[in-house]
């Protein structure tokens, strides 16, 4: 396929680095702070400490080309057909915005400045990739592309507006299929039949672990703390071999499938849902875990929703895996991104009902007008339903966390009532 | 009548091999079951309950002499086997009861071989040797459900579909040939296939269950002109071709052959409606042998690699049209038969006998897969409906080929056999159904549906997702990444339902 360049070469601008040593410091004192927040935690794997490494982009193997990928609609097995090793981008450290907004506008979502900010600091993960993908998932991604250009060829790859399958399921598999010839071109190696049939299986035997690890969560929240297990998840995508974190996330299951509670356990249950919650903004879930209340389910995608679902494999035809991973990635997709959130309430509804939370909380990320914009018929849609609902609206600064706090609080106790 | 153990057997297990009588079973049990408060007295209750109070039933009929003779039409061994083995093993939910029935078709298996064993008692002993499977038709069809049966609890979705489907195309194809009652079954089989036959005119090929005055058709395809072939007599237009040869004006006249093709075809026909109202068009999906010779072709694609063709919309009904407007047409011709001169010509054509089975492929395919490329047909002439199917038959056959090959299940869109089924799909006893709240509409179940359905997809506020057109594969149950999301329900109770466990993910590799 012809691989058309997608930005104006012309207004190329070179690259700018930014060093600051405040904000260095301070994103320093940030992760600082979140590992001790890790520390603290009860009942922790033993081998968590591999995941940790893992989290802070100390296991990189240097052979393959990393690519940097935004957001669930990249399919990470295509990157990992074509020779390459997937790295998310995202970024949740606090001190990073400030980079960001040096050259990125105000008021874009902290999120898009943190891991614009990684680019940018010639010392993280994300400088180190030789591409980047993004999908046009929302304004500031739509635009970060373009800019990341201007360091590394960047693909975007184009979404449609409306999950419908019969008027855009064939133009996802051929912004698919350019994403491919990009890679090619990165990584220099085809994407092949196999390759890719090999990298879907291993996603679907991830998606097994992580279903595993819900199930025992889910009859005993105690065995496994739900920021671990976000902290498993993303270090999934970041850059580790795949084969070596299945084996390290059996290892977890098989030690706290032997976990046994000392006493029953009477905290709250509830589903997460919302903005993603990226290392090292783990500030709502410690948030959660401190008040009482145990995240059994969430929709996050940087937690359970990124590798829940498994790749349905039928035909093994290189178009047919393809159209497979559309649908997995863009058609099942509860991202607002799309123009109906009736997938997002459908499954928060059905998490309530499979995994009896008591509630549900909502993590709006300020500055980010979608998941803004939806709060509210989330909010009505459960209240029809009885089920109690709290919107928790913030950005990554750490300055708010004692009013959450203490709004959290009262909502937990409001649920004891019921 | 003289009481030996074999006629008490027959007079106690009569009216369970009654179609109508299974379908009254089969229908009362879940409304017991939902009547009933605990689980566990259910069992007793509810199974022997409502068949002891139709055996008596039936036996009361049967003191009419009239009324015991039309029942005894009516009864075949599948009504049987299906009420025994097939229907309790779908109502049973896991643990011990299921263990304890499972006795049930271990027995039948056991007795299955005693069967097999019986049937070569009585080959001479000057000529033994192999003879297949010499053994009748009720024990064969009672032995491989059981084994079915037995086989489904060792097996995932996929695995058993492939070998319900191979079992029934060797049965269906093969059956008539390998599967026979006993030793001078086999030779007058054996002679019967060194008869030349003449296929403009061929009347009776498969008389493996040969029980005077009776018939047993399928809603799919095991063609009757396999030679020795379909274990049964064939699939549901050869009935309807059948009803249509009848002269009526001989009907009219008090002729006594043609009441008795009348009846006997009649009592075909509703044992047939009974059979599709009980598996509606689960017949195509998992025991048709023409679609299980095309899946061969389709797995040979899917091994290549090739993506497979889903064709628009205005296509789809335009196979269903064609389909539909051949059936009408060689349909005509089957009504002409009786009319017939003496040149065997009607209005100047020459027309033979079964019209329709001329262009169906079933009457090519299934031969040459039943007895090799011998078998073949020989093609009518070229004096018959102007002489476009001599070639359009190859035409016909190509098609069959090339649409198996291109996409999944192309050619059943327009297979009228299996439509007359799609007609219970919904209404029917079986009923695929969707709980929405589970579904994230990913799509998967349409792209996996053989036959291109979006219903299930798409339907988000009734739970009952079936349509005309599916073939109840289970495909979409198989494949369905979401616990619980698509379950197939039989009579209200559910039969399987999609998983996604872990383990099976994980174990994948």
């Amino acid at each position: 396929m012809k691989n058309e360049p997608q930005f104006d070469e012309r207004y190329r601008l070179s690259p700018r680095h930014v060093d600051n040593p405040g904000v260095e410091k301070r994103s320093r004192a940030v992760l600082h702070q979140q590992q001790q927040h890790l520390d603290r935690l009860r009942n922790r794997p033993r081998n968590i400490a591999y995941f940790e490494h893992a989290v802070r982009g100390e296991n990189i193997s240097d052979a393959a080309p990393l690519v940097g990928y935004f957001c669930n609609m990249t399919p990470p097995e295509l990157i990992r057909a074509a020779g390459g090793v997937p790295v998310r981008l995202g970024c949740g450290n606090a001190a990073l915005v400030q980079t960001g907004e040096e050259v990125l506008a105000g008021d874009i979502c902290p999120l898009a400045k943190a891991s614009f900010a990684c680019v940018v600091d010639e010392r993280s993960i994300a400088s180190r990739c030789d591409a980047f993908v993004l999908p046009t998932s929302c304004d500031a991604k739509t635009k970060l592309g373009e800019i990341l250009e201007d360091y590394r060829p960047t693909f975007m790859i184009h979404l449609p507006p409306e999950q419908n399958h019969e008027l855009f399921l064939k133009e996802t598999v051929k912004s698919y299929q350019r994403l491919e010839a990009f890679l090619g071109g990165v990584t220099g190696r085809k994407v092949s039949r196999k390759a890719l049939l090999h990298a879907v299986r291993q996603g679907r035997e991830q998606a097994g672990l992580v279903r595993r690890l819900q199930e025992i969560r889910s009859e005993c929240p105690g065995a496994l703390s739900v920021q671990d297990l976000f902290l498993m998840i993303q270090a999934a995508s970041s850059g580790v071999d795949m084969e070596e974190w299945c084996r390290e996330c059996r290892n977890v299951i098989t030690e706290i499938e032997g976990y046994s509670p000392e006493r029953r356990r009477f905290r709250h249950r509830v589903v997460l849902t919302g903005a993603p919650a990226i290392w090292p903004n783990f500030k709502p879930l410690s948030l959660l875990e401190e008040c009482g209340a145990d995240v059994v389910a969430d929709t996050l995608c940087s937690g359970t929703e990124s590798c829940y679902d498994p790749v349905v494999i039928d035909e093994t035809g290189h178009k047919s895996l393809l159209r497979a991973l559309s649908l997995r990635y863009v058609f099942a997709s509860p991202c607002p991104a799309f123009i109906s959130q009736g997938k997002r309430l459908n499954r928060v509804i059905n998490l309530v009902d499979e995994f009896t939370a008591d509630a549900v909380i909502n993590y709006s990320l300020r500055l980010c007008q979608l998941f803004d914009a939806e709060t509210y018929r989330l909010s009505q849609v459960l209240k029809q339903r009885q089920i109690p609902f709290m919107n928790m609206r913030t950005d990554y600064s750490l300055e708010d966390i004692e009013q959450l706090r203490v709004r959290l609080e009262a909502f937990l106790e409001t649920l004891e009532e019921i | 009548m003289t009481l030996n153990p074999e006629n008490i057997l027959s007079v106690l297990v009569a009216p369970f091999t009654n179609p109508l009588m299974v379908l009254l079973i089969v229908g009362m049990i879940p409304a017991l079951l939902r009547r009933l408060p605990g689980r566990h007295a259910w069992a007793v209750t509810a199974v022997f309950g409502p068949p002891i109070i139709l055996w008596g039933t039936y036996h009361l009929i049967c003191l009419n002499p009239t009324a015991a003779e039309w029942l005894s039409t009516l009864n075949n061994p599948i009504a049987g086997a299906f009420l025994v083995i097939v229907y309790p093993a779908m109502l049973i939910p896991e643990g011990r009861w299921r263990q304890v029935f499972l006795v049930i078709p271990v027995g039948f298996v056991l007795w299955f071989f005693v069967a097999i064993y019986r049937g070569y008692q009585t080959v001479p002993a000057d000529e033994s040797g192999f003879y297949w499977l010499l053994v009748s038709p009720s024990w064969l069809i009672s032995g491989v459900m059981a084994l079915l049966v037995i086989l489904h609890e060792f097996m995932d979705l996929k695995w058993f579909r492939r070998t319900v489907r191979a079992t029934c195309l060797l049965v269906l194809i093969y059956g008539g040939f390998a599967l026979r009652q006993d030793f001078s079954d086999y030779r007058n089989m054996l002679d019967r296939r060194a008869e030349e036959k003449n296929v403009m005119t061929l009347q009776e090929t498969s008389p493996v269950m040969e029980y005077p005055n009776k018939m047993i058709h399928l809603p799919s395809a095991p063609c009757r002109f396999s030679t020795d072939g379909g274990y049964v007599q064939g699939c549901n237009l050869e009935l309807f071709q059948r009803l249509l040869h009848i002269n009526m004006f001989d009907l009219g006249s008090g002729s006594l052959a043609a009441m008795n093709t009348l009846s006997a075809v009649l009592a075909a026909l509703m044992i047939f409606v009974a059979f599709s109202f009980i598996s509606a068009r689960w017949c195509c999906g998992w025991l048709c042998p023409l679609s299980t010779i095309g899946d061969v072709l389709n797995w040979m694609r899917k091994r290549l690699g090739l993506p497979a063709m889903h064709p628009p919309a205005p296509v789809k009904t335009g196979f269903k049209i064609s389909g539909l407007s051949l059936v009408g047409v060689t349909f005509l011709m089957a009504k002409a038969t009786p009319h017939l001169g003496e040149d065997g010509r009607f209005a100047g054509c020459k027309i033979p006998i079964f019209p329709f089975c001329k262009v169906c492929p079933g009457q090519q395919v299934c031969p040459v897969a039943g007895g090799g490329l011998d078998e073949y047909p020989p093609l009518p002439g070229t004096e018959w409906a102007f002489g476009f199917f001599r070639y359009g038959m190859l035409a016909v056959l190509g098609l069959f080929v090339v649409s198996f090959m291109l996409s999944k299940r192309l050619w059943c869109r327009f297979c009228p056999m299996g439509m007359f089924s799609g007609l219970f799909n919904r209404g029917g006893m079986f009923a695929l159904q969707k709980r929405a709240q589970k579904c994230d509409k990913c799509g998967v179940c349409a792209e996996v549906c053989p036959m291109d359905i979006e219903t299930v997809r798409d339907e988000m506020k009734h739970p009952d997702v079936s349509s005309f057109d599916c073939v109840l594969c289970l495909r979409c149950v198989e494949k369905c990444p979401q616990t619980d999301c698509l379950r197939l329900e039989h009579n209200g109770i559910t039969v399987t339902s999609s998983t996604c466990s872990p383990e099976h993910l994980t174990s994948e590799k």
